[in-house]
């Protein structure tokens, strides 16, 4: 079955698409425009959020340097490592977030380093995926890069609960602010 | 990305968590003889050495010689140290997880096209922490500088005693600890042999 593609706004059912699943793979991609100075460097995280749709604690934001969430639902696997291929990868245990977690946010971030840390005008080919743990790719939201401009951050992407079932949304909303603001905007401090 | 000679320390992956099946399996395959109850197994584990973290406003100092950095603050940005007064001398060293070692002249390129650690106009040093995973210890050989502080992504500023020589940086486990020595090293030379530099 051939990957549902989404565009900025759309959505879609993950549980419906992979009924058989519990646990799905979530893919990052990306490319940096090359140049004779420092580059870019794109960090993916995933915040973990309540009702509220703030993060259920700093702890809940998973990323390289916190690479699993008190519930073990969520886990960052480094370099691509799960079949798929991504640049990096996160792994999402659904039946393991506990109730309380109703959204998962998906976001890209510039690392904010203080030798010319760029923006996403450098970045190209941003795709975030659902695979299934075979790898197989089923659904696809390639973050339009006029949507991000001289942002360093964005959520490209969220998982939510819809009454019984796993959902992907297609968001695509950058910050111009970086991590900070994302850290502003999910209510955590850095 | 390739070409540099110990970029291979930003792409190596971070241990993975310990299989489950695996904890479980080891103690029915060692049996002690000391009667532990089976209790205490699940008892919880001993705090750690409390070492303060700090937040906002911090101060390193004879009396409190060692911060810790949340993963946040020891992972996202850069670490700066800026300088006052006379900078001769100064120099850093640092060593990966796999034990390469090296000053600021030799640091290696990361991912990113950016020194491990270089220098900073302020005057001083940045020290890039998107790959501080791969990182065991740098330290900041600061001879005879007047005033040194630590400025983190975030706000974070930790002001260190005039009369510290060496700032000393360790990542474990994700988490930086800054450390304070006051030690009169009078060479970089006396540093190494210090810390066990080579």
């Amino acid at each position: 079955m051939p990957a549902i593609t989404l565009v900025k706004g759309a959505n879609a059912s993950v549980t419906h698409n992979i009924p058989t699943a519990t646990t799905i793979t979530v893919g990052f991609s990306w490319d940096v425009v090359q140049s004779n100075g420092p580059a870019t460097e794109v960090v993916p995280c995933a915040i973990a959020c309540g009702q509220d749709g703030l993060a259920v604690s700093s702890q809940h934001v998973v990323f390289f340097n916190q690479m699993l969430s008190p519930d073990e639902a969520v886990s960052y696997e480094p370099d691509g490592s799960l079949p798929g291929g991504d640049v990096e990868q996160i792994e999402v245990d659904l039946q393991r977030v506990p109730s309380n977690v109703m959204s998962i946010a998906l976001i890209l971030y510039v690392n904010p380093d203080l030798r010319q840390p760029g923006t996403f005008d450098s970045v190209r080919g941003c795709v975030v995926r659902i695979l299934d743990r075979a790898g197989s790719e089923v659904i696809r939201y390639p973050v339009e890069a006029a949507d991000l401009g001289a942002t360093s951050a964005v959520v490209a992407g969220e998982l939510y609960r819809r009454q019984n079932e796993w959902k992907f949304r297609a968001i695509g909303q950058g910050f111009a602010g970086g991590v900070a603001d994302v850290a502003h905007n999910f209510g955590f401090d850095l | 990305m390739s070409g540099t000679p110990l970029d291979s320390f930003v792409r190596r992956r971070p241990p993975r968590r310990p299989d489950a099946s695996a904890a479980v399996a080891a103690p029915s395959a060692v049996r002690l003889s000391i009667g532990t109850p089976a209790a205490a197994s699940h008892e919880p584990e001993p705090p750690a050495r409390s070492i303060p973290r700090v937040s906002g406003t911090g101060r390193l100092e004879p009396r409190q010689p060692m911060l810790a950095l949340s993963r946040f603050q020891s992972a996202i940005g850069s670490l700066q140290v800026v300088v006052g007064g006379d900078v001769t001398g100064m120099d850093v060293l640092w060593e990966l997880d796999d034990m390469r070692q090296g000053s600021i002249e030799t640091a290696p390129l990361d991912a990113g096209r950016r020194p491990l650690v270089s220098y900073d106009r302020m005057p001083g040093f940045v020290l890039g922490l998107r790959h501080s995973r791969g990182l065991r210890r740098v330290l900041f050989y600061l001879p005879s500088t007047s005033s040194v502080t630590v400025n983190l992504y975030g706000g974070t500023t930790i002001a260190c005693d005039p009369s510290i020589t060496v700032l000393a940086v360790y990542q474990h486990d994700g988490r930086m600890h800054l450390r304070y020595d006051g030690e009169p090293y009078p060479t970089l030379g006396t540093v190494k042999a210090a810390y066990g530099f080579a």
